[in-house]
């Protein structure tokens, strides 16, 4: 355990947490938009999958990662308009709707992979950009500053969700929509319009996460995400649906992910026990929503469908 | 019989995920078309409007499904 509490591998340990708390953060702040809305998308995992292959194949093809980023996104926003239509036009039951977005992409994305690649070949991760000054503090500049433009981007959009939800006329009408959309509605704001933006906003931020995930590694492969679309959704009720509880949970998250594979690397943890840790994020995560739940009122309209006049 | 015929499990992935969105989604349609065949159904025979249109059926209709 010696081993672990030095400087070098605490500062390795804190700047790959930082990593990993990435695609769970944008795709958590995503769907905090959108239940915000009164929408709640199970189909996140799904629309990560499509996210990181689009992300993945362009980066391929053109060699260019930041024209896979925003394929990626454009395909997350495609389904956002799909979910979009299915929940609010169409008033499908969210919930099981999601879970059809989900298989869509789970077997899209690996259907896709096998036709078009075939064999995985690795794609470059994005390169860090070092922060002018910031970058050369000792220890703080390497866990936090030397990252890549992604990292940096679900970290401004933490500031930047919460003040658009607390302090402009958007933010206004997404709560009023999630909360009382029949009040939202005779006031004049167009609860179909609002749900459509806030959604279609929440699966481009969910195709982004999937694209920051690939590029984690920079390589595809079946079923990348592991479910990391539901433990975005379950953060989401961690986080109270406040952007500044979505990043704590999906801080959480990611430095157990990063101590758990720190400790694997360096042997702490047995090889037989391994696949038993690798579980351990989830689980924390589990056991704090249990200790969470109930002493935050969701939206009060999340995943009720809105006809006018009901 | 997958293995047999040789689909790809991922294509039955993707169909099952299409069906289950399908299936969800078209409860909308079967109601609205639901509507207007009853609202049709009742204004051929007049039942329920002064004018025997059946569009205050539709209205009364639409709002019961809800």
């Amino acid at each position: 355990m010696n081993q672990f509490f030095t400087y070098a591998v605490l500062t390795a340990t804190i700047a790959s947490a930082i990593q990993y708390t990435t695609p769970f953060l944008l795709a958590a702040l995503g769907e905090t938009l959108g239940q915000r809305s009164g929408v709640l998308n199970l189909g996140v995992d799904g629309i990560m999958l499509l996210g990181a292959f689009s992300c993945y194949y362009v980066a391929l093809k053109t060699g260019s990662e930041l024209l896979g980023i925003v394929v990626g996104m454009a395909v997350g926003a495609a389904m956002g308009l799909v979910t979009a239509f299915m929940s609010v036009t169409l008033r499908a039951t969210q919930g099981i709707s999601g879970i059809g977005v989900y298989i869509f992409g789970l077997g899209m994305s690996d259907l896709l992979f096998v036709r078009f690649v075939g064999t995985p070949l690795p794609v470059n991760p994005l390169p860090n950009l070092n922060i002018p000054l910031l970058s050369k503090i000792p220890a703080v500049g390497r866990m936090f500053f030397q990252q890549n433009l992604l990292i940096y981007l679900a970290f401004l959009l933490v500031p930047v969700l919460a003040f658009v939800l607390y302090h402009t006329n958007y933010g206004t009408r997404v709560l009023a929509v999630g909360e009382n959309p029949a009040a939202a509605d005779s006031l004049g704001i167009s609860v179909a319009r609002t749900r459509y933006s806030a959604v279609l906003v929440g699966c481009t931020l969910a195709g982004l996460a999937g694209a920051a995930l690939l590029l984690l590694d920079g390589i595809f492969q079946e079923n990348l995400t592991q479910s990391a679309g539901f433990i975005a959704v379950a953060l989401v009720y961690f986080g109270a649906w406040r952007p500044a509880g979505v990043m704590t949970g999906s801080l959480l998250y990611g430095v157990v992910t990063a101590v758990v594979l720190q400790w694997k690397s360096l042997g702490i943890i047995p090889t037989s026990a391994a696949d038993l840790a690798t579980t351990a994020p989830a689980v924390i995560t589990v056991l704090a929503l249990v200790a969470l739940a109930g002493r935050f009122a969701q939206p009060a309209a999340l995943g009720k469908a809105y006809v006018r006049g009901a | 019989m997958q293995g047999v015929i040789g689909v790809p499990t991922d294509l039955v992935t993707t169909i099952e995920g299409l069906v289950v969105v399908f299936v969800v989604s078209i409860d909308y349609l079967r109601a609205h078309f639901r509507i207007q065949e009853e609202a049709r159904r009742l204004g051929q025979s007049g039942e329920g409007t002064s004018d025997g249109s059946g569009r205050s059926i539709v209205f009364k209709l639409a709002r019961a499904r809800t």
